[in-house]
């Protein structure tokens, strides 16, 4: 019945009704788009760290304190150690549910050279012929990919990033010589063909990476071992339930292994979550207060410019606590309208913005532009639904205490 | 301090102080030059040592062939069969079986672990530092003489050295280079010199300040006096390096 007169009164006030159903629907609308941009920018973030190498997570030797010695290492100069009976836990690990594929990596440093110029990089190595079944994604800028077939020896061939390709001045079909140390601490030389000039997304990266096969680095740093094991999975979902269901591949194990999701090999997703967490908390912040004073001083003045109305309520009967409950009532349908009238219009301007392919600035650190793309998700707009009807109570607050405070004479003879 | 050991002291005090002194210009000169690891090993040799240690394990068997100032550095493992490092005209090459031309290393490249090629068979001291100070100690052996050495070239690796001699034998016992800051970096020690033929010592313990002390081990298994020909020291023309018998 309350809810009735509310809806009710509310109707009898158009423009006012209008003035704040625009505030609540703008305010829900404008939270939608930040929260679809923001979701984007971490679900697209995660998956392109991911399909660039990182994978969903990685099965590693535990890192000894002895390691940074060079001790059990692959390469010297404090690389990773090498990753024992790497095939059975490929095996082990392939069988388990959700699992895509698993890639051997290895990742060493040292010095590329084409012989005027020099510069140190950060190298790694992979099986070119499971990228494809992994879903990994290369983007080349020139020349072409690694071959997805091993390299026979002599025939050696890299991948370069952007940055360290500018710095050698080398261009796809140069040959260029790596100079790494081998396990042994002594240093070997193995001359490579550059197939290509590709990026990671991120500068920093791209000034310092190499990518090879892994036959090709086994070659250089003389071993036949790995450093880690990437799994790949077919749904970011899982990650978390299947890095906990290694255990028993860890315990059946020779050596104690680390596996590490891509969120922790990728810091820079977390930094950049972080950042944007920020600013999303900052914009609701000031969304919620201008939603919430606007919708108090509609409010509030509803109930001074009907103060004789409410005397008159007042003096045939009707409790304060009926009249507070109406005006609470008259806040909720405020929140419910406006939240579906502004979610219908941030969906469609959703819709709108992702068929434009807007193209955003990169993002610091990042080499690309991005394209401006939103993702909404149902539980969104209940969030929004929740925030907005908190936020109108919140509003209803002062009118109420207004009501309880009114006396009848004074109300009756209010001009 | 008990009485016994404040007499012995009193006793000590004195002969310490008269075998510590300072060195005379002239004898520390000729002192260093008789004593220099560079000066001592024979003018053209060929060596096989074995160098074991962290983080290179080992131990790796290498052949050096040296005449001169050029050197040729022959990787004797199974895993490194033809590669060779190359000291020639004050530059370091790397010769791999992998690589198509030579690859210039720096001046500061390590065999294996804390080990350079300097270090293994010294530069003659006398032609790359002077002599600062020199002083006469004393230990369990007898007479040492320390010399504090300054390198004379602002572009040498290790611009400052200690390096000390026992006196009678007139042969290094250790080495310590330092930094342009002054950082203790290399720390060299020489064990069973020869006493007949060419003078080497049969063991060099190397250890590497800057990496946790990291200590290496090279020993000399065999080195014979003998002409060095040129070509092994070609790097256009590996028919010479080739040849040698494996």
């Amino acid at each position: 019945m309350l809810a009735s007169i509310a809806l009710r009164n509310l109707a009898r006030n158009r423009r006012r009704t209008l003035l704040s159903l625009l505030i609540v629907g703008m305010g829900a609308a404008s939270m939608l788009l930040v929260i679809g941009f923001v979701r984007q920018s971490f679900v697209g973030l995660g998956e392109a760290i991911i399909e660039g190498g990182v994978g969903h997570f990685e099965i590693a030797p535990v890192l000894g304190d002895d390691d940074d010695d060079g001790e059990g290492a692959i390469a010297g100069g404090g690389a990773p150690p090498s990753l024992v009976d790497w095939q059975e836990i490929r095996s082990a690990v392939e069988n388990r549910p959700h699992v895509r594929a698993a890639g051997a990596t290895i990742q060493f440093a040292g010095v590329v050279t084409n012989g005027d110029r020099s510069a140190a990089f950060l190298g790694v190595a992979v099986e070119t012929e499971r990228e494809p079944l992994m879903g990994m994604k290369v983007r080349v800028r020139r020349g072409s990919n690694l071959a997805a077939t091993p390299p026979a020896e002599g025939d050696d061939r890299a991948l370069l990033g952007v940055g360290l390709a500018r710095a050698l001045a080398a261009e796809p079909g140069d040959v260029v010589t790596l100079l790494v140390a081998t396990a042994d601490g002594s240093l070997n030389a193995l001359d490579v063909t550059v197939d290509g000039v590709f990026t990671t997304g991120f500068e920093e990266m791209d000034n310092r990476i190499l990518k090879t096969h892994l036959m090709t680095a086994q070659r250089a740093l003389s071993t036949d071992a790995v450093t880690s094991l990437v799994v790949r999975l077919d749904d970011t979902a899982f990650t978390a339930a299947a890095v906990s269901d290694l255990e028993d591949v860890r315990h059946q194990s020779s050596q104690p292994l680390d596996v590490r999701d891509w969120k922790a090999r990728a810091p820079f997703y977390g930094q950049v979550r972080a950042l944007y967490t920020g600013i999303f908390v900052f914009l609701g912040i000031v969304v919620a207060a201008l939603v919430a004073l606007s919708s108090a001083n509609t409010l509030l003045m509803s109930v001074l410019e009907r103060i004789r109305e409410l005397g008159t309520l007042l003096a045939i009967g009707t409790s304060r606590s009926q009249l507070a409950r109406l005006l609470l009532f008259e806040a909720l349908w405020l929140a419910a309208l406006g939240v579906v009238a502004g979610s219908a219009v941030g969906i469609a301007l959703v819709v709108i913005i992702n068929q434009l392919g807007i193209e955003m600035p990169p993002p610091p650190a990042a080499v690309d532009p991005i394209e401006l793309s939103l993702m909404v998700i149902p539980t969104d707009l209940a969030w929004i639904a929740a925030f907005m009807t908190l936020i109108l109570v919140l509003a209803a607050v002062a009118p109420m205490w207004k009501v309880f405070r009114v006396r009848i004479v004074e109300a009756l003879g209010h001009v | 301090m008990s009485v016994a050991r404040a007499i012995k002291t009193i006793l000590i005090a004195p002969a310490l102080v008269l075998a510590t002194g300072v060195l005379p210009a002239g004898e520390a000169e000729d002192l260093l030059r008789r004593s220099d690891a560079g000066v001592l090993a024979p003018p053209a040799f060929r060596a096989r040592l074995a160098v074991e240690g962290q983080p290179a394990k080992g131990p790796h068997e290498i052949e050096v062939w040296r005449s001169g100032d050029s050197m040729l550095v022959r990787f004797l493992d199974a895993k490194e069969r033809g590669k060779f490092v190359v000291q020639h005209e004050g530059e370091q090459w790397l010769i791999a079986p992998g690589a198509r031309k030579p690859v210039r290393l720096k001046t500061s490249y390590r065999l294996y672990g804390g080990v350079t090629l300097e270090q293994i068979f010294s530069v003659p001291l006398e032609r790359a530092y002077t002599i600062e100070s020199a002083r006469r100690e004393s230990d369990a052996g007898g007479g040492l003489a320390v010399f504090e050495l300054r390198a004379r070239s602002p572009a040498t690796l290790f611009p400052s050295a200690r390096y000390i001699v026992r006196e009678a034998a007139k042969r290094p016992v250790s080495a310590l280079y330092r930094l342009r800051s002054g950082r203790e970096a290399i720390a060299i020690e020489f064990f069973d010199w020869t006493e007949r033929g060419p003078a080497y010592a049969r063991r060099v313990t190397l250890r590497d300040l800057l990496r946790k002390g990291a200590a290496s081990e090279v020993t000399v298994l065999e080195l014979e006096e003998e002409k060095v020909p040129a070509a092994l020291f070609d790097l256009e023309n590996a028919t010479a390096r080739g040849a040698l018998p494996p």
